[in-house]
């Protein structure tokens, strides 16, 4: 659960995404504030990738609060469906907003009602195929924004080669080498923390798959174990 | 509706048009001192075509989709292995230029949602490989 609430401390986005690009594209080298780099769009698209992660979230809060476990409840019911649509050259699509407002519904159902933890296997076997669909697309929408940024840094190689062949200064080179270095290197550490919860995710899917395989042995010594292994997992990736 | 396998597949082919740009990069890396500039100009302007493309398939998500396009997609697929091993290869500026036309050609072909563009394409692409 914290590993889908922590998308909220990922201060790099398709926003920041937008205004990066914007300026590494165009190639006249004019000042960052002679751009029309319009990016209300990009900014309402993360806010609705950042609902997409609470929805999961309170899915798997919801599942842990049936299974008993009280030690970590951030429940933050979502107000308001997730719609299709376009914004600027992103788009949520149909699937996407069936899927994620399916799981927003069984979350706060789940959390408003009195279910008991009997109704756990019920609920792994009705929504284990949503559940993997939404994680699926999470993980596109970061495999998507991270490969994004790598174009980036191969447009950045691109102009660092051709202004390095057009000048025989050494004083202009180094100036050339440092900015592309420097972007170069933070772009790269985006990047990673973008691998890091494609990874976290992948187990957290995986957990999932375990909980349904499982689903008429919830209290297996293996399936604990197997569990807890997901979980250092994620505490390995993201503390690497 | 699209399926969570068509966003998988634009993922897939933005991937592939990335390593082509990539590639292409790593050609006028190590060859821009040799090259004229005519040249430099036309692989430069080629690899910003294969970035833009490979840029809006990181974005057409299950868009991507057309009727019948499963059959044209796997065409690309079972494709994309030889022409990745191609570009890594490349020696010859006139190859180069050759194949990332035709890559060009196919992105088009995808995005206008035509299927006889799709396979023509391949095929000139394959023509440029053995070339």
């Amino acid at each position: 659960m914290q590993t889908l609430e922590n998308d909220h401390q990922i201060d790099y986005k398709y926003a920041d995404y937008c205004w990066d690009s914007c300026y590494l594209f165009n190639t006249s080298g004019r000042q960052l504030a002679d751009f029309d780099c319009n990016c209300g769009q990009d900014e309402k698209y993360d806010s609705i990738v950042r609902k997409e992660y609470d929805v999961l979230s309170d899915y798997f809060t919801a599942l842990g609060k049936l299974a008993g476990a009280g030690s970590y409840f951030n429940f933050a019911p979502i107000g308001d469906a997730i719609q299709e649509g376009t914004y600027g050259n992103l788009t949520v699509t149909a699937n996407e907003a069936k899927v994620v407002n399916a799981l927003a519904t069984v979350a706060t159902d789940l959390f408003t009602t009195r279910y008991k933890s009997k109704k756990i296997k019920e609920i792994l076997e009705k929504y284990h195929d949503t559940v993997a669909i939404a994680m699926e697309i999470m993980q596109l929408h970061i495999d998507n924004l991270k490969s994004r940024i790598g174009l980036m840094r191969t447009k950045l190689q691109q102009r660092g080669d051709l202004l390095m062949a057009g000048t025989s200064a050494d004083g202009e080179k180094w100036g050339i080498v440092y900015t592309y270095k420097q972007k170069y290197k933070e772009l790269g550490r985006v990047m990673a923390t973008y691998d890091k919860r494609y990874q976290s995710l992948e187990k957290i899917k995986q957990g999932h798959q375990a909980l349904f395989e499982n689903v008429n042995d919830l209290h297996s010594e293996g399936l604990k174990k197997k569990i807890l292994g997901f979980a250092y997992d994620i505490i390995y990736i993201n503390n690497h | 509706m699209g399926t969570v396998n068509d966003a998988a597949f634009a993922n897939k082919l933005g991937h592939f048009y990335q390593n082509m740009a990539d590639g292409m990069g790593q050609f006028i890396h190590t060859q821009i001192g040799t090259l004229p500039k005519d040249k430099v100009t036309s692989l430069t302007d080629q690899q910003n075509q294969l970035i833009n493309y490979a840029n809006m398939f990181f974005t057409l998500s299950d868009r991507i989709a057309f009727e019948e396009s499963e059959t044209y997609f796997k065409g690309i697929s079972d494709a994309t292995d030889d022409i990745d091993k191609a570009v890594k290869e490349i020696k010859d500026v006139n190859k180069a230029i050759n194949i990332a036309a035709g890559l060009i050609t196919l992105a088009a072909a995808i995005v206008t949602e035509n299927g006889s563009g799709i396979v023509s394409s391949l095929q000139t692409i394959a023509g440029a490989i053995k070339s």
